[in-house]
C-alpha cells in the first residue's frame, strides 16, 4: 500500500515542470564553471593561494578534477537547497490549492501513510538532485581536467589533500549533503501543511534559510548563542570532510542536530496534517 | 706627521686583513666548487614534509632532476610545496664567482664541529640576495647550514644534514625555515562561513616560522637525463 502511495507521489513530482528546473539550473551553472575554469582556472587558484605563493612555490597540477569540483559543491551548496524546497514546498499546499488533497484524504489510507509517502518521494527527489550535482560538478570535473590533489582554502588555514585520500572525502560530503538536504525537505513540508499554495511555503523555507545564513555568517556576539542551534550552522558541516584529519566528533554533532531537526519537522507535519481541516 | 702615518697604517692593516680574510673564504668556496662538480647530473628521490602552521597537508613524494650548471626539476603527480629558494639555490650563487664577495667573518663549533663562518656579499646592488651567511665544516668540505637574505622574501635558513653521499657534497636531508606572513583570506573568498575567526594567541602562533623538510634518497649519480626533463 505504501508502495502505491510512494509510487503516485513520484509521478506526481517528475510530471510538474518545476521539478525539472532544479536539474537544469544545476546543468546550466556547472557547465558555465566548468568552462570558465578551462579557460581561466589556473588565475583563479592563483588568486585564492596567493598569500601562500607569497612565501612558497607551488609545484604541481592546481586545476584538477577535484580542485574544480570542490569549488562547484561550496559555491552551489547555498543554493541547492532552495532548489530542493521548490519541490517539497509544494507536496501538500499544492494539492491543497489544486482540492486533489481532499480527493486524496478520502482514500482508505491514514493520513500519517499519505505524509510519509510524501516525505519519502521528497528525500528521493533530493537524492536524485543531489547525485546529478555529483555527477555534474565531480564525475564531469574528473573527466574534463583529470585527477589530482585538492587545496581546501579556509578562511586562515589551508589543507591539502592528496588525490588518493579524496575519493571517499567526496562521498562522505556527499552523504552529509543529503543530511542537510533532507532537513530543508522536511521543514518546507512542514510549512506545506500550514498553507493552501505553494508560494508560502516556499518562500517561507527561503527566506528561513537566507535569515540564519545571514545570522551564522556575522560575527556579532548577540548571534553566537542561537548558532549553534540554527540547522543552517550544520548545514556546512560537509566541508569538515575535507579536514585532516576529519573533525568526526563535530560531523557527529552536526549530524546528530539535523536528524533532530528532521524528527522535529516531522512530528509538527504530521500532528498538523492529521488534525488539518481539508475543506477544499 | 706621526698621526697620518699611524692612520696610515691602521688603514692597511684592516686592508690586508680584509684581503686575507676574502682569500681564504675564497680558497674555501673554491674547495666547495670543485666538489659540487664532481657530480654532472643527479636524480633523486624526495619526500616532502611541510611543518607550517596555517597549512595541514601530509608528505609528499616527488623527484628532482639536476644537471650542471644550473638545471634544476622537481616532478610530482601531486602539489608541492617548496621555499622560493630551490634545493641548489647555494651552490648555484656560489657557482658565480664574479658576482659576489667572500669573506670569512668567524670560526664556530656546533656540535662539536669546528665550522668556518662566511658572509657573501652580492656584487651588483640589483641582485635579488642582500647577504648570504654560510657555515663550512672545513675538514669535510661541506655546507652544513645557510642563511639567505632577499629582497622580497625575508630570510631563509637552511641546514644540511649529509650522509652518505657527503663526498659528493649532497645531503640526505635539507631543513628550510622560512619567516611566515599571516595568511588570511576573505571568509567569502574561503566560503568559509558560519567558522569563528581564531584567538590572538593561535594567529600569533601562525606567524612563527614554517618549516619545510625535505628527506632526499635514492640517488643516481652522473647519469643520461634529457632536455625534456626540465622543461615545464
Amino acid at each position: 500500500m505504501f508502495a502505491g502511495l510512494l509510487y503516485s507521489e513520484l509521478i506526481k513530482i517528475f510530471s510538474k515542470p518545476r521539478s525539472y528546473i532544479g536539474f537544469v539550473a544545476i546543468t546550466i551553472i556547472v557547465s558555465l564553471i566548468q568552462m570558465a575554469m578551462y579557460l581561466d582556472g589556473l588565475n583563479y587558484f592563483s588568486f585564492v593561494t596567493g598569500p601562500l605563493q607569497a612565501s612558497f612555490n607551488l609545484e604541481g597540477n592546481l586545476v584538477s578534477g577535484n580542485m574544480v569540483a570542490f569549488v562547484i559543491i561550496q559555491t552551489l551548496i547555498l543554493q541547492i537547497p532552495l532548489l530542493v524546497a521548490l519541490v517539497t514546498g509544494d507536496l501538500i499546499s499544492g494539492e491543497s490549492a489544486t482540492g486533489t488533497l481532499r480527493i486524496l484524504a478520502s482514500k482508505p489510507v491514514s493520513r500519517t501513510a499519505i505524509l510519509f509517502a510524501k516525505f519519502t518521494a521528497g528525500l528521493l527527489y533530493t537524492l536524485l538532485l543531489l547525485i546529478w550535482l555529483g555527477f555534474m560538478s565531480w564525475g564531469l570535473a574528473l573527466f574534463i581536467f583529470g585527477p589530482g590533489d585538492l587545496i581546501v582554502l579556509k578562511s586562515e588555514e589551508l589543507i591539502i589533500l592528496q588525490n588518493a585520500d579524496i575519493g571517499w572525502r567526496f562521498l562522505l560530503a556527499f552523504g552529509i549533503s543529503f543530511i542537510s538536504l533532507s532537513v530543508v525537505a522536511t521543514f518546507s513540508l512542514c510549512l506545506s501543511c500550514f498553507a493552501d499554495n505553494s508560494i508560502g511555503p516556499i518562500i517561507s523555507t527561503m527566506a528561513v534559510i537566507i535569515l540564519f545564513t545571514i545570522m551564522g555568517t556575522l560575527e556579532i556576539p548577540f548571534f553566537d548563542a542561537v548558532k549553534p542551534y540554527l540547522f543552517t550552522t550544520h548545514m556546512i558541516v560537509w566541508r569538515n570532510s575535507f579536514d585532516l584529519p576529519v573533525s568526526t566528533p563535530q560531523i557527529c554533532t552536526s549530524l546528530t542536530i539535523m536528524i533532530a531537526h528532521i524528527i522535529l519537522f516531522l512530528s509538527v507535519a504530521l500532528y498538523r496534517f492529521n488534525k488539518k481541516d481539508i475543506l477544499s | 706627521m706621526i698621526r697620518k702615518i699611524y692612520i696610515l697604517l691602521i688603514l692597511t692593516s684592516v686592508s690586508c686583513r680584509i684581503c686575507a680574510q676574502t682569500d681564504e673564504a675564497g680558497k674555501i668556496i673554491d674547495k666547495l666548487i670543485k666538489k659540487f662538480q664532481l657530480v654532472n647530473t643527479y636524480s633523486a628521490d624526495v619526500v616532502i614534509r611541510p611543518e607550517i602552521s596555517f597549512l595541514k597537508m601530509l608528505p609528499q613524494k616527488a623527484t628532482i632532476y639536476f644537471r650542471q650548471p644550473d638545471k634544476f626539476r622537481i616532478k610530482t603527480t601531486g602539489i608541492t610545496i617548496l621555499p622560493k629558494q630551490q634545493f641548489d639555490n647555494v651552490m648555484n650563487l656560489l657557482s658565480k664567482r664574479d658576482s659576489y664577495i667572500p669573506l670569512l667573518t668567524s670560526k664556530e663549533t656546533i656540535n662539536d664541529i669546528k665550522l668556518s663562518v662566511i658572509n657573501v656579499i652580492p656584487v651588483a646592488d640589483t641582485s635579488e640576495l642582500i647577504l648570504a651567511k654560510i657555515w663550512v665544516d672545513e675538514v669535510r668540505n661541506l655546507i652544513v647550514k645557510a642563511q639567505l637574505t632577499t629582497k622580497t622574501n625575508g630570510t631563509i635558513l637552511i641546514n644540511y644534514k649529509h650522509g652518505a653521499l657527503a663526498e659528493y657534497g649532497l645531503p640526505d636531508e635539507i631543513i628550510f625555515t622560512v619567516d611566515m606572513k599571516k595568511f588570511k583570506v576573505p571568509k567569502a573568498v574561503a566560503a568559509d562561513i558560519n567558522t569563528e575567526s581564531k584567538s590572538v594567541e593561535e594567529q600569533v602562533k601562525q606567524q612563527k616560522p614554517g618549516k619545510i623538510i625535505v628527506t632526499i634518497k635514492n640517488y643516481k649519480l652522473n647519469i643520461d637525463l634529457p632536455d625534456n626533463i626540465f622543461k615545464n
